[in-house]
């Protein structure tokens, strides 16, 4: 369960109560059965949906995600939505936008450059 | 890479460029130089670096490789967060791919130079964001800081000069590379150079990731972008840049997004990462939250931060008023006695709440 300042900021702790009673084992503890451990962490990294849950390799957030933590039936929680802005920006950005498996200025700064660039052999 | 004035976008703001010239500057016994992507994104709140290595892998790996052609490094190695199951394969996928394609390896498209990734998991400490807990993690060791000098640029992994960067920082790489300082000034007129990743937490009604150019006002982040808060919401505050950043009141909002505008008001650039805190939030709450994830994650090595990030826990979360001077003492002792910016920095958010909300703190 996601802990962070962002999950915090939309529901106040109360989702690990919630899961701790649901799945009945305390946060920071695993069952007598050794089948289920419930860890408090500091970030999931979906502050933009939270609260952030993972189960296993799942990382699901928002409405329901506690809810469907419990099921057993978590859902990969939805991308953040990406906008560029500013006129002087390009407009798919710099850092957002399509990746390019070709590395242009990585070609571009070899044709240019002396070999070892800057080091001292 | 100096006359482009990349700064680093971790949190520190260090001149990229300055860096480089250290680590180059090196003059290794066995010739092995270094580079390391930092990304342990645990700062609550950012999920930038995420995207970054999820959607837009090969950027990063070729700003590893362009910092690796400049200061002569031969080996690379990009350390992912544990709580991020879906970087991983995104970063190893395009490995395998930029392999294939001769742009990592030896002798990289022809030219003679060599360089190689690895991708390492990190084991869910905090901490390890910061980079010589981080190199001691990658080297098997406990995720402990250690003091500075030496500095990893002169002695890191494995005591060979060593260039850390956060993973936004080595993004904006490839730009530079291929279009030159001048036009990567231009990115931000007036302001500092090139463009800023801000993420919106939840209580946003468009949260979400936006690139913006430095200079652009929090308001028109936050109510432009973001579309204000969700639910009929009011802002009451926003924390900018991670727990150690400053915390700003809905006041401030025409405050500009970059590192001397925010600095006047004890904020700072740092991650990128913008919660905000709708009029509901009580405020000695969120301090004691701060202060608890701060001693929750302190690394131990030193006391300041071990002993001094518990107390201040322990001072909040007495009912009853706060003695004043006891706290103010308290942050500076952690600002000035800690060894790294995780206890020197977590008194920020709790000083701008001593002065905007002195009342629901109960100060005393």
């Amino acid at each position: 369960m996601c802990t962070g300042t962002a999950c915090w900021a939309a529901e106040r702790g109360a989702a690990l109560g919630t899961v701790a009673a649901g799945l009945g084992v305390a946060p920071a503890s695993i069952s007598d059965d050794g089948a289920t451990s419930l860890a408090p962490t500091v970030c999931l990294g979906l502050c933009h949906v939270g609260p952030a849950v993972r189960d296993g390799d799942v990382l699901d957030a928002g409405p329901g995600a506690v809810d469907r933590l419990l099921a057993g039936a978590c859902t990969r929680a939805p991308a953040p939505a990406t906008a560029v802005h500013g006129a002087a920006i390009p407009p798919d950005g710099v850092l957002l936008g399509a990746d390019d498996p070709a590395w242009p200025g990585l070609r571009h700064a070899l044709a240019i450059s002396a070999p070892n660039g800057c080091a001292r052999p | 890479m100096k006359d482009a004035d990349l700064k680093g976008r971790g949190g520190a703001a260090f001149p990229a460029g300055v860096k480089w010239g250290f680590v180059a500057g090196t003059t290794p016994a066995d010739g092995q130089r270094v580079v390391v992507a930092n990304g342990d994104e645990g700062d609550p709140g950012s999920y930038i670096d995420k995207h970054l290595m999820e959607r837009r892998p090969h950027l990063v790996l070729e700003g590893m490789a362009l910092a690796a052609f400049t200061v002569g490094a031969q080996r690379g190695f990009v350390f992912v967060r544990s709580e991020y199951p879906d970087s991983l394969p995104a970063l190893r996928r395009a490995v395998a791919e930029a392999r294939a394609a001769g742009l990592l390896g030896a002798n990289v498209l022809g030219s003679g130079l060599s360089f190689d990734i690895e991708i390492h998991e990190g084991a869910g400490s905090y901490v390890v964001g910061e980079e010589t807990a981080l190199l001691a993690s990658l080297r098997g060791l406990r995720g402990t800081v250690s003091a500075r000098p030496p500095f990893p640029a002169a002695r890191g992994w494995h005591g060979r000069p060593t260039l850390v960067h956060n993973i936004e920082t080595l993004a904006n790489v490839p730009f530079i590379a291929a279009h030159g300082a001048s036009a990567y000034r231009a990115l931000s007129p007036g302001a500092t150079p090139g463009t800023k990743l801000v993420c919106l937490n939840q209580r946003f009604v468009t949260p979400g990731l936006y690139e913006v150019s430095f200079g652009t006002s929090l308001r028109t982040i936050c109510d432009g972008l973001g579309g204000g808060l969700k639910d009929g919401h009011t802002l009451k505050a926003l924390q900018v840049g991670g727990p150690l950043g400053g915390i700003l009141p809905a006041s401030l909002l025409d405050t500009p997004l970059d590192f001397a505008p925010l600095a006047e008001h004890g904020c700072m650039v740092g991650h990128g990462s913008i919660v905000a805190f709708d009029e509901t939030t009580d405020m000695r709450a969120l301090a004691r939250h701060l202060m608890k994830f701060g001693a929750d994650e302190s690394c131990g090595k030193c006391f300041p931060c071990r002993v001094g990030l518990r107390r201040g826990e322990e001072l909040l979360d007495r009912p009853g008023p706060v003695d004043r001077a006891k706290l103010e003492a308290l942050l500076e002792t952690l600002e000035l006695g800690s060894l790294c910016a995780h206890g020197d920095g977590l008194p920020a958010p709790i000083r701008s709440l001593v002065e905007h909300f002195p009342h629901e703190l109960e100060l005393v």
